[in-house]
């Protein structure tokens, strides 16, 4: 399932919540959708008994609540490219980094080469030769 | 009691901002059973009996903790009551609490009645008939377990908390995920299909 796909879902189902009358009511729809509401049964006892949790603050959660607005801001298409870099298995073949890494191979032997050459014809100390 | 039964939404308000329990009493015995008749119609398909109190207090609680940020101006007690009523039963479905955290009542932008969601475009009367054909599909066309999960998923605005529906339909979190999955798919397929066969019929007039 494509991000697009899933991102168009997600608008439809926002605007079936519409159509259904659902969130974001405006007062005109709140008040429309509490007429056209039936009743349901609510005992003095069961608002006494609401009346007391409520005002005690029984309901109240104290745990924080992390602030994950910056979570808006991350666009993951940007990096799902890299992503499957990081995921690819171990050992998988991919033809054009393999001749990347064979040509920086061969320049890393021909440069090794080179200054094997350049010590023995001007005499000078290759790294690590004097130990 | 019957002198409250007597004044108006305004003045129980302010004697709400007195910390009157009387005042709370008589907004719930004047709105509390539509709202909550409100709350079953709407989310009775998705919502469990005891999660339907739950939801209801939680209303009342927010209705209660808020209620200097209620704006007469702004609508109804029963509109706002409605709003509140409507954000705890999708926090309910989500298991959010962050509706109830203590933290809210320190922030002085936060209304119980304002919507989490983004704001939903307005839709034309093409789209419409799309929506309408989708409303059909979910309703008739899926069964069982996959119609309760995509009824779920477009009323809670994204789907439900996977727990919460495993324990509540008996099945594991991993079944609740793959169906969801499956369902997101199913009614992916069929907008892609309804909006297909519209280009055809356009193109063949």
């Amino acid at each position: 399932m494509s991000h697009d796909a899933e991102k168009r879902l997600g608008e439809l189902a926002a605007k079936l919540r519409k159509i259904e009358g659902l969130c974001p009511m405006t007062d005109e729809e709140a008040d429309a959708a509490y007429d056209a509401a039936p009743e349901e049964p609510l005992t003095e006892n069961d608002i006494q008994s609401i009346v007391e949790s409520v005002t005690s603050g029984e309901l109240a959660s104290w745990e924080p609540i992390p602030d994950l607005d910056w979570i808006d801001e991350v666009d993951l298409e940007n990096v799902s490219d890299d992503a499957y870099q990081l995921h690819r298995n171990k050992g998988e073949d991919d033809e054009e980094s393999k001749l990347a890494e064979d040509e920086l191979r061969r320049e890393m032997i021909e440069d090794e080469d080179e200054n094997d050459e350049d010590a023995e014809a001007g005499g000078t100390t290759p790294p690590g030769a004097g130990r | 009691m019957d002198d409250l039964q007597m004044q108006d939404d305004e003045t129980l308000m302010l004697l709400l901002l007195e910390e009157d329990q009387d005042a709370l009493a008589e907004i719930l015995r004047r709105y509390g059973r539509r709202v909550r008749g409100y709350l079953k119609v709407t989310f009775g398909d998705v919502l469990r009996e005891p999660e339907h109190h739950a939801v209801f207090n939680e209303a009342a609680y927010n209705l209660w903790r808020f209620r200097e940020r209620f704006k007469p101006e702004s609508g109804s007690l029963k509109a706002w009551f409605m709003r509140i009523a409507y954000n705890a039963a999708v926090s309910m479905l989500r298991r959010e609490k962050k509706h109830l955290a203590k933290d809210l009542e320190y922030d002085p932008e936060y209304s119980p009645a304002d919507c989490p969601e983004e704001k939903i475009s307005d839709y034309d009367s093409k789209e419409q008939k799309l929506l309408e054909a989708l409303r059909d599909f979910i309703h008739n066309k899926l069964v069982g377990f996959e119609r309760e999960i995509a009824i779920d998923f477009y009323k809670s605005g994204g789907g439900s908390d996977v727990t919460r529906l495993a324990q509540i339909h008996g099945k594991t979190k991993g079944n609740v995920s793959a169906t969801r999955t499956k369902v997101k798919k199913k009614m992916i397929e069929f907008v892609e299909q309804y909006e297909a066969r519209q280009r055809d019929r356009k193109g063949s007039s």
